[in-house]
């Protein structure tokens, strides 16, 4: 099967993110969302569900953020004495739409691309800066290592006797901690291990993009949101 | 001669030190954690300098190149092959093949094919050229970042820790390539501080100490002469001497059975294959059983589903008469607690005192001699260094009070003076009945822990004596003796 070219899955990726910031209107992301999010959760549903489990939990702060900020119009539904306003619930809409569209073009982009093919083809073909496309490159590497340190912490965390999944803010933050830490520890010896074998003398040599009909079909695809997006 | 050297202005790590080496030589440099070796490193390939704003006061030169300039620091990589510790922080492709070529493209090879098979097959993974890297074991990891930082061709290698965490069977292939890439005429530095692998092999020695050079010995001879004759060098926590095939731990009397596994069967998935596979194992109050066997037997798989992290599809585990899999979610550190091999992993918060007030008694009595804690109570845990995180690590699994502690490659890393301190501090904890098992490569704990000894191979567990582990353990590492 002829797999598209990283360069078109990052610039998919690139523009579809860019949509779903600059689109207000609920039509416009509910498009962007239908066509994305299905395709990436089901290319990355075995490999990056953890990516998945990660957006589920971030919704429940979606929606606390929601209720701080945005409690405001005709009251939906009152709930234990909290009143949950028609904002609330059209902030929570819009901005899950948004996120589950750029989760969509993440995973697809995430689980059909391989690390070095990336790199070259953001540096030849795109001509981006080549400390770019290593830092995009070792980030998809790196993503199957935090998906192992997530479950160690969600271990240990449970016989600590602390919950499995975050909830609270302060959950977050301490999951964040140690997966903090040991990103960056080894993403300042990657730097260094790359460095060493000669990273600062890489030379890029820009070529031409060549398309196949697997790209065509993924850049129609993007020209079509694009223009729903627009005319929408 | 690197004069004086450091991450920051105005805190010098490590101080007048010098040394010289000539093609097909292997320099051994070793010292306890944190002695500086590792910014040696850094500080002689100019890393230290160039990449990471510190400062190098000295002179240092690579086959005519001058590392400490920016210039010079580009030439580096053609002249050097560097390996790190641990492979997670250098493997940067999806596969060996992407990991050897990314060499060759930096350097602007442009053939590449012919040497990265050539590479992979030198260390053995020429089948394993598109298997992704997270696939490879952890030798195989290493023989990775050996292939990737040899492919070109370097004149000197410098390999920092190349026996941790790997198994006697991974050491033993290590220690082989550097042997071999010294005998090709290259020169070699080796960092480490389990000594005893390479004396044999090295031809200068350098010892570091609190960022000081406290020993440099040309000639093997005269090396051998001395590490025969010195033991002074473990008081610097340098691991120099052959394991006996003695123990000095002291058989427990069997007062309560604690722990006791019957026909235990785990696999991940159904349909794969059983990692455990009828395990048997029972442990009493004060015990230390010590699990050894190769990467990817089955030893931390055995610890997590002994912690209820992982159901087992078939047996028992019962602690204290109690069959523990009755119980619907059995995890809890307050019967059972797992020490991760990675310390980061255990805490929550952002203070160490917050990580110490879990439950029992007073902060003076948690912290016994250990007065450095102190402080750092206000730190965050991760500011502290691996030698602390992995005390701070013991010391939250101790405040849990539990009844059984399982540590997984507990020491990996450590020099011979946290080893001690670590074997202290579980003396002290069985001395107060609780019972310990403990998943290892590390020999040195047989010696001086283990009570109970177990070799698991395949999934299958099989209790041993402790001589019988000891030579288990060793005998892959014999062929060096010859």
């Amino acid at each position: 099967m002829i797999r598209p070219r990283p360069t078109t899955l990052f610039i998919y990726g690139l523009v579809i993110t860019i949509l779903a910031f600059i689109s207000r209107r609920f039509e416009q992301l509910l498009i962007l969302a239908v066509i994305n999010a299905p395709v990436g959760i089901v290319l990355g549903f075995r490999k990056y569900s953890v990516i998945i489990g990660l957006f589920l939990v971030g919704l429940i702060g979606l929606f606390v953020n929601a209720l701080i900020f945005s409690n405001v119009g005709t009251p939906v539904i009152e709930f234990y004495g909290l009143v949950v306003r028609e904002g609330v619930l059209t902030a929570f809409i819009n901005v899950t739409l948004r996120l589950l569209s750029i989760l969509g073009a993440t995973l697809v982009f995430v689980t059909q691309v391989n690390a070095r093919d990336l790199i070259k083809s953001l540096e030849c073909e795109l001509g981006l800066p080549k400390t770019i496309a290593f830092a995009t490159a070792v980030g998809l590497r790196m993503l199957s290592i935090l998906e192992r340190d997530l479950r160690e912490v969600q271990l240990v965390r449970a016989e600590r006797g602390f919950r499995k999944y975050p909830i609270t803010p302060s959950d977050i933050g301490s999951f964040l901690r140690p997966l903090l830490s040991l990103g960056l520890e080894r993403a300042l010896w990657v730097g260094i291990a790359a460095e060493l074998r000669g990273f600062s003398q890489r030379v890029s040599r820009r070529v031409g993009i060549k398309i196949t009909y697997v790209d065509l079909i993924i850049y129609a695809l993007l020209i079509t949101q694009v223009f729903i997006v627009l005319i929408s | 001669m690197v004069r004086r050297a450091g991450y920051r202005l105005g805190k010098t790590v490590i101080e007048d030190i010098k040394f010289s080496l000539s093609e097909g030589e292997l320099l051994l440099i070793v010292g306890s954690s944190g002695s500086g070796k590792t910014t040696l490193l850094l500080a002689m390939t100019g890393v230290l300098n160039n990449l990471l704003n510190g400062f190098v006061d000295g002179y240092v030169d690579l086959f005519g190149i001058n590392p400490l300039t920016p210039e010079g620091f580009t030439k580096v990589p053609k002249v050097v092959g560097v390996v790190l510790q641990d492979p997670e922080k250098q493997i940067s492709m999806p596969t060996p093949a992407d990991e050897v070529v990314f060499t060759l493209e930096n350097l602007g090879f442009k053939e590449v094919e012919s040497l990265v098979l050539n590479a992979l097959k030198r260390v053995g993974l020429e089948g394993k050229a598109a298997t992704p890297t997270e696939y490879l074991s952890g030798g195989e990891k290493k023989r990775l970042c050996i292939a990737a930082s040899i492919v070109h061709d370097p004149k000197l290698v410098i390999f920092d820790e190349p026996t941790a965490n790997l198994d006697p069977w991974g050491v033993s292939e290590v220690i082989k390539y550097i042997n071999d890439l010294r005998s090709e005429g290259r020169a070699v530095i080796v960092i480490e501080h389990k000594a005893r692998y390479f004396t044999k092999f090295s031809d200068k020695f350098l010892l570091i100490s609190n960022g000081r050079q406290v020993m440099y010995l040309e000639g093997r001879d005269s090396l051998k002469n001395y590490l025969s004759m010195v033991k002074s060098l473990e008081d610097y926590g340098v691991d120099v001497y052959e394991p006996k095939l003695v123990r000095t731990s002291e058989n427990v009397l069997c007062r309560e059975v604690v722990l006791e596994v019957r026909d235990l069967w785990f696999r991940y998935l159904p349909g794969k294959n059983y990692v455990l596979r009828g395990v048997n194992l029972s442990l009493c109050s004060g015990d230390v059983g010590v699990i050894v066997g190769p990467n990817g037997a089955g030893k931390t798989t055995l610890l997590k589903v002994i912690a209820g992290f992982y159901r087992p599809e078939k047996g028992s585990i019962r602690l204290l008469g109690r069959d523990v899999m009755k119980v619907k979610k059995f995890i809890n550190g307050r019967e059972v607690f797992y020490v991760p091999q990675e310390p980061d992993y255990m805490f929550i918060h952002s203070r160490v005192l917050d990580e110490l007030k879990v439950g029992i008694g007073s902060l003076d009595e948690v912290l016994g001699g250990e007065v450095w804690i102190k402080d750092l109570l206000d730190e965050s845990p991760y500011r502290l260094s691996h030698g602390q995180r992995r005390w701070l690590a013991y010391t939250i699994a101790k405040l849990y009070n539990p009844k059984v502690i399982l540590f997984d490659e507990p020491t990996a890393g450590l020099d011979l003076t946290l080893l001690k301190r670590y074997v202290g501090w579980v003396k002290e904890v069985t001395s107060q009945g609780k019972t310990v098992l403990i998943a290892t490569h590390d020999v040195r704990l047989l010696h001086e822990l283990a009570t109970r000894t177990f070799i698991i191979e395949d999934g299958h567990l099989r209790e041993v004596g402790v001589v019988e582990a000891i030579k288990y353990l060793e005998d892959p590492l014999r062929w060096s003796d010859d």
